[in-house]
């Protein structure tokens, strides 16, 4: 028998006799042995022998095939004139056995035979291609084993696997950090500590790198503290008891764990009652991913009441913000994270503040947005695990973003991993599984069930060895929870003969039993609703002589207490609740525990982000005097993050501490504002003018100007607010505050029409001498506003370049919108295309990094270049402004979006497209004209040959209700113009040019005589100046002459 | 505040009706009493009486956002005149609604009978643009 061995060297033995072979006849014999069966002979003296002319290839082959057969007998070989191979049978090659034993099952049998690389000593590529294959192989291979042994509980063979897996790719950190999880699963900390080092010296001297940060976290592990404490995060930090049972729900999440490392992002919804491991199951997909170098972050809704809002994705951005590379220097997402918190954009290298932004619902979407970019720029190297843990506490604000960002998983490398508990209900989280199915994104809800009474044995029997009555009796308590078990359990191990009746008892037994201190302590971190920082510790005040650690440790000896790398927590939100559920009500603890946030806060500068926290705290301590400055804090914080809900919540909790003070009153109005509220605002302002002091109101009038002419939209009110403020400001006033109101009332009498305009911008500039760039901006606003209502087009033109430079130097992309687009619509209505179209690219140009407010621009472009027959341009421009409003995630946005690109699709002649685009645009209740849009879509069926739906979209049309901003007058020869088409369509040509003939007469009977009016009438009700452009009856009669003609033309054909 | 109600029924349909009443410059055809119409803004016109060309009267059209009406409400005598159009078989419900100041209570009757007549001259010039006549 002949025996080929290619691993780790080679080596040929006849009948156990190493045979020599010259060095042509082994090459031949060692790639025949690795690819069995025959070949062909000019094949393989050209793979072979690739650089000699094929001749020469094909007499080195025969002479290497003479050789064979001389050294390993006539039977060994299988030739033909064409082709040689070795004769099946007569051969055993090493590689081939260890795969066939892999194959049956024997891994470790098939790994033992693995004694180093394949054929080191050819570099041809044959050779290197097959080394490279059975390497690949044989790294499964030890992944498989190391994970079985792990599974089935032998963590030292676990190591030994896994050690002899870093030998393979000794660089490969996926594959370090394996090891050192398994180091750290063992409670082998000096032997993986040794190791850690050894691969970073390693990884230093031979690439010059630094471990990264997956490494990093697993290296932390070892040298954290000891058993039963560790970091909090993802990659399960703590040393984990064995997952019992959950082998169906883990293989679930990791299914769909291996499709988002495809690229398959995914969605799972971990759902079950409170301790039955949800969190454990979590943590197991964690350090699974973790080890297998994923980036991996985890964040969690804060279990009281009184949240700060995103506080789930402050946590989750912390930790993404640490694993990614640097971004590009010329990406402005990670500045805008700083909206978030500035730790998170100072962690990426902005130091800088973020632009500011009007207004909060910007301030939102731009948060969401930079958070999105942040996840796809952790995904562009290596999948990410997102967990959002017990979602059913966390805060409206972090649901929204979570719904935000699932919406987006598909196509990313992303598995976005939820927890709640089955009550309390949340019907976002509900409607967040929902969308992101409806969107595309595969989504699914885990439910977990009770354990088996076998498996609940398992976890007791993890947790300490107990007698079989004893087991028996922990098991019956513990109902199918697992949490129950392990504290019946503690109880029982811990010598105490009875078991309590329920969680409560148990930790109200625990509890009993400890120091008094170490008890306030443990009460306080329950009352904390989370782990308290070693600062916030500290700041409670029970420090001995020796520090607050005796204090812990008496704490921790209870078993209801861990330390982390979050600080100093209960091991289970139900133990904390059970204890404050025994706390009943606790003011002083609750005072402590605010002491303690605040000055932990005020340490670090994030007084902000604890504000609700520490506000609450003192309501419930009953010190409201003290509460009420930190719910304004709090309620600053929330809005700064667009969290307006959150906001009026703590502006109203302000005002029933503070109930005097009119400050918290106006600011509660003026979130309603924001938030749509017309009658909350007016009530809220009402009762806040009677408590304002008399030398105040001025202040406040203007302030209501200003939430009436931006937010709310109401002109004339707004115009009334700055005319009482003017009138009430005495002479002495502060120049900034006179200037404001007089540049306010400017504005609203500009969209207004009011003559006063000139003169109070005159006022303005005299008041404020020079005008800073900002006030600079709002001044050319005022003018360029002021010629659009006036309809003095022409005059536009000089004010557009100088308004963008203004812009550029004050840094107000917001203006360039309301100044320039509108400027762009008002020279579009005097006949300059061109010149409106360099407007709107300017604004275009200086509203880039803020998208919510390039989309009017883009619309303005594409309109225009439509305008200009520029179409395939146009396309582009309303294919970006589509794609950016589905990236805001604002129905309205996506909804004018598709209104936008559906009257661009229609004047390039895309008909079907543009009626199913202005379709989706009236079923998304755009904020535009109904009627021009229900016009625009019969239009466009009409010319797509459907007349029938075309006659229904018509009389949709002309039974909507009508408003200024729809250009009421140009809306009669449309309507003819439709039902011409729509006898077009039908053939009938007589109908047809009946009216088209109505349609014309309409528009020669029509004048237009202020379209400036149009423009503002749009700008007050549509929100926006009309972009899509405003009817142009020159035109319109050309196109129906046009039309007209064709029928004719068509008639006279048919007759003929 | 004195006021009346009229419905009537053109056979025609309502995108005939539709076009006729948001047409200023066509009030003269079936506006009992109009001489004249120019418009002065999108929203706005001027109508003068007939035999009265001195005695111009802005007038403002708009829609109630909440039922679809087409109110006319005239800016010197306050009268509020409010046409509602609804689809009925294949043609057009008519409804007015005529409400007046109380100054104006004595044109009541008046007022009856000129918008009556409008009512039916606006359903026939409908009917005859379906027709192609007009």
């Amino acid at each position: 028998m002949l025996r080929v061995r290619v691993l780790g060297g080679y080596t040929v033995e006849r009948d156990g006799v190493t045979v020599a072979l010259p060095a042509g006849a082994a090459r031949v014999l060692a790639l025949l042995a690795l690819r069995p069966g025959p070949h062909d002979r000019e094949a393989l003296a050209a793979r072979l022998w690739p650089d000699s002319p094929p001749a020469a290839a094909r007499a080195s082959l025969r002479t290497a095939v003479w050789a064979l057969r001389k050294a390993l007998g006539e039977e060994a070989l299988a030739a033909s004139r064409s082709t040689v191979g070795l004769a099946p049978g007569t051969v055993r090659v090493d590689a081939a056995e260890a795969k066939a034993l892999a194959a049956a099952g024997d891994l470790a049998g098939a790994a033992e035979m693995y004694r180093g690389d394949l054929l080191p000593q050819y570099d041809e590529d044959w050779a290197s291609a097959a080394a490279a294959e059975y390497r690949r192989e044989h790294a499964a291979l030890l992944d498989r084993l190391a994970a079985e042994a792990e599974t089935s509980g032998d963590l030292a063979a676990a190591i030994g696997w896994a050690h002899r897996r870093a030998e393979l790719d000794p660089l490969d950190e996926a594959v370090q950090v394996a090891l050192l999880q398994r180091f750290a699963a063992a409670g082998a900390r000096a032997a993986g500590l040794a190791s850690a080092r050894s691969y970073a010296d390693r990884l230093h001297s031979e690439l010059g790198f630094a471990p990264g940060p997956a490494f990093r976290a697993a290296s932390a592990e070892l040298s954290g503290p000891p058993a039963g404490t560790g970091a909090r995060g993802g990659v399960a930090a703590r040393p984990l008891r064995p997952l019992f049972g959950r082998s169906a729900e883990l293989a679930v999440v990791m299914a769909a764990w291996s499709a988002a490392r495809r690229g398959q992002g995914r969605l799972v919804l971990v759902t079950g009652e409170g301790g039955i491991g949800k969190t454990r199951l979590v943590a197991e997909v964690a350090r699974r991913a973790a080890g297998a170098g994923a980036c991996v972050a985890v964040g969690a809704g804060v279990d009281i009441g009184g949240g700060t809002p995103l506080a789930v994705w402050h946590e989750l951005a912390g930790t993404l913000v640490a694993a990614v590379p640097a971004p590009p220097p010329d990406a402005g997402w990670p500045a805008e994270l700083g909206r978030l918190g500035p730790d998170l954009a100072a962690a990426l290298g902005r130091r800088e503040p973020p632009p500011p932004v009007a207004a909060p619902e910007l301030e939102r979407l731009r948060i969401f947005d930079a958070v999105l970019r942040l996840v796809e720029w952790a995904a562009a190297d290596r999948p990410v695990l997102v967990v959002a843990e017990d979602v059913h506490r966390a805060d409206r604000a972090s649901l929204a973003l979570c719904a935000h960002v699932a919406r987006r998983l598909t196509g990313l490398p992303v598995l976005f991993l939820l927890t709640r508990r089955d009550r309390p209900a949340r019907p976002e989280v509900d409607a967040l599984l929902a969308d992101a199915s409806s969107r595309g994104v595969d989504a699914e809800e885990l439910e977990l069930g009770p354990l088996s009474d076998g498996e609940l044995a398992a976890v007791a029997r993890s947790v300490a060895p107990l007698a079989d009555d004893d087991l028996d009796r922990v098991v019956a308590v513990a109902e199918g929870s697992p949490l129950l078990v392990v504290e019946a359990t503690r109880t029982l191990a811990g010598g105490r003969g009875t078991l309590p009746a329920g969680l409560r008892a148990t930790v109200r037994a625990a509890l009993g039993s400890v120091p008094p201190t170490a008890r306030v302590l443990a009460e306080a971190v329950a009352v904390a609703g989370r782990a308290l920082t070693p600062a916030e510790v500290a700041g409670l005040g029970l420090a001995g002589a020796a520090g607050t650690a005796d204090v812990e440790a008496q704490a921790m000896d209870t078993g209801l207490l861990q330390r982390d790398g979050a600080g100093l927590g209960f091991r289970h939100a139900l133990l904390a609740e059970a204890a404050r559920a025994d706390l009943d009500h606790s003011p002083r603890r609750h005072e402590q525990v605010a002491a303690a946030v605040e000055s932990a806060a005020k340490a670090t500068g994030t007084t902000g982000r604890v504000a609700a926290e520490v506000a609450g705290h003192l309501r419930a301590a009953g010190r409201d005097e003290l509460a009420g400055p930190w719910w304004r804090r709090a309620a600053a914080y929330a809005r700064g993050l667009g969290a307006l809900p959150d906001a009026a919540e703590f502006w109203a909790e302000a005002v029933q501490c503070e109930p005097a003070d009119p400050a918290p009153r106006l600011e509660l109005a003026e979130v309603h504002a924001w938030l749509g509220r017309r009658a909350d605002f007016e009530s809220a302002w009402a009762a806040a003018l009677p408590l304002v002091a008399e030398s105040d109101r001025a202040a406040a009038w203007c302030r209501r100007g200003g939430v009436l002419r931006s937010v709310l939209c109401h002109p004339s009110a707004a115009l009334a607010a700055y005319r009482t403020a003017l009138e009430l400001m005495p002479v002495s006033s502060p120049a900034a505050l006179r200037a404001e109101a007089v540049l306010g009332f400017a504005q609203v009498a500009a969209v207004t029409g009011d003559p006063e305009v000139g003169a109070r911008l005159a006022d303005a500039v005299r008041i404020v001498g020079e005008p800073d760039p900002a006030m600079a901006v709002d001044v050319l606003t005022v003018r360029l506003l002021h010629l659009v209502g006036l309809g003095r087009f022409a005059e536009l033109g000089p004010l557009v370049e100088e308004t963008a430079e203004a812009i550029r130097l004050a840094h107000r992309p917001d203006q360039a919108f309301a100044g320039l687009v509108s400027a762009a619509c008002g020279l579009a209505a005097g006949g300059d295309l061109v010149g409106a179209l360099h407007a709107a690219d300017l604004a275009l140009e200086l509203t880039a990094d803020v998208e919510v407010l390039t989309l009017p621009c883009l619309a303005a472009r594409a309109h225009l270049l439509a305008r200009l027959g520029r179409h395939p341009e146009a396309l582009v421009a309303v294919t970006a402004q589509l794609a950016l409003a589905e990236r805001l995630d604002s129905p309205a946005f996506a909804a004018l979006a598709c209104n936008d690109a559906g009257l661009v699709a229609l004047a390039a002649g895309r008909y079907a497209e543009a009626a199913d685009l202005l379709r989706a645009a009236l079923a998304g209740s755009a904020p535009v004209s109904r009627p021009a849009s229900r016009l625009a879509r019969a239009e466009a069926l009409a010319q797509d040959r459907r007349p029938d739906e075309a006659a229904a979209e018509l009389r949709a049309a002309v039974l909507e209700p009508v408003g200024p901003a729809d250009q009421p007058a140009t809306l009669v020869p449309r309507v003819a113009r439709v039902e011409g088409l729509i006898a077009r369509a039908r053939g009938d040509a007589a109908e047809a040019t009946r009216r088209f003939t109505e349609a014309a007469e309409a528009w020669e009977r029509m004048r237009r005589p202020r379209p400036g009016e149009e423009l503002m009438a749009s700008l007050v009700d549509l929100g926006r100046p009309p972009v899509v452009g405003l009817a142009e009856p020159a035109w319109e009669l050309a196109r129906l002459a046009g039309e007209l003609a064709a029928v004719k033309e068509g008639s006279c054909r048919a007759s003929s | 505040m004195p006021s009346f109600q009229l419905s009537g029924h053109a056979d025609a349909p309502v995108e005939a009706v539709w076009k006729l009443l948001f047409d200023p410059g066509r009030f003269p055809e079936w506006w009992s009493g109009v001489g004249s119409v120019e418009r002065t803004a999108d929203d706005t016109y001027t109508m003068w009486p007939e035999g009265y060309p001195d005695f111009p009267m802005p007038q403002l059209l708009h829609t109630d956002r909440r039922d679809g009406r087409v109110t006319i409400s005239c800016q010197v005598s306050d009268i509020d005149i409010a046409w509602q159009l609804a689809e009925q078989g294949t043609g057009t419900a008519i409804d007015v609604r005529v409400d007046l100041p109380d100054a104006e209570a004595f044109r009541l009757d008046a007022q009856r009978d000129a918008i009556g007549d409008s009512l039916a001259r606006l359903a026939a010039l409908a009917e005859k643009s379906v027709r192609g006549d007009h």
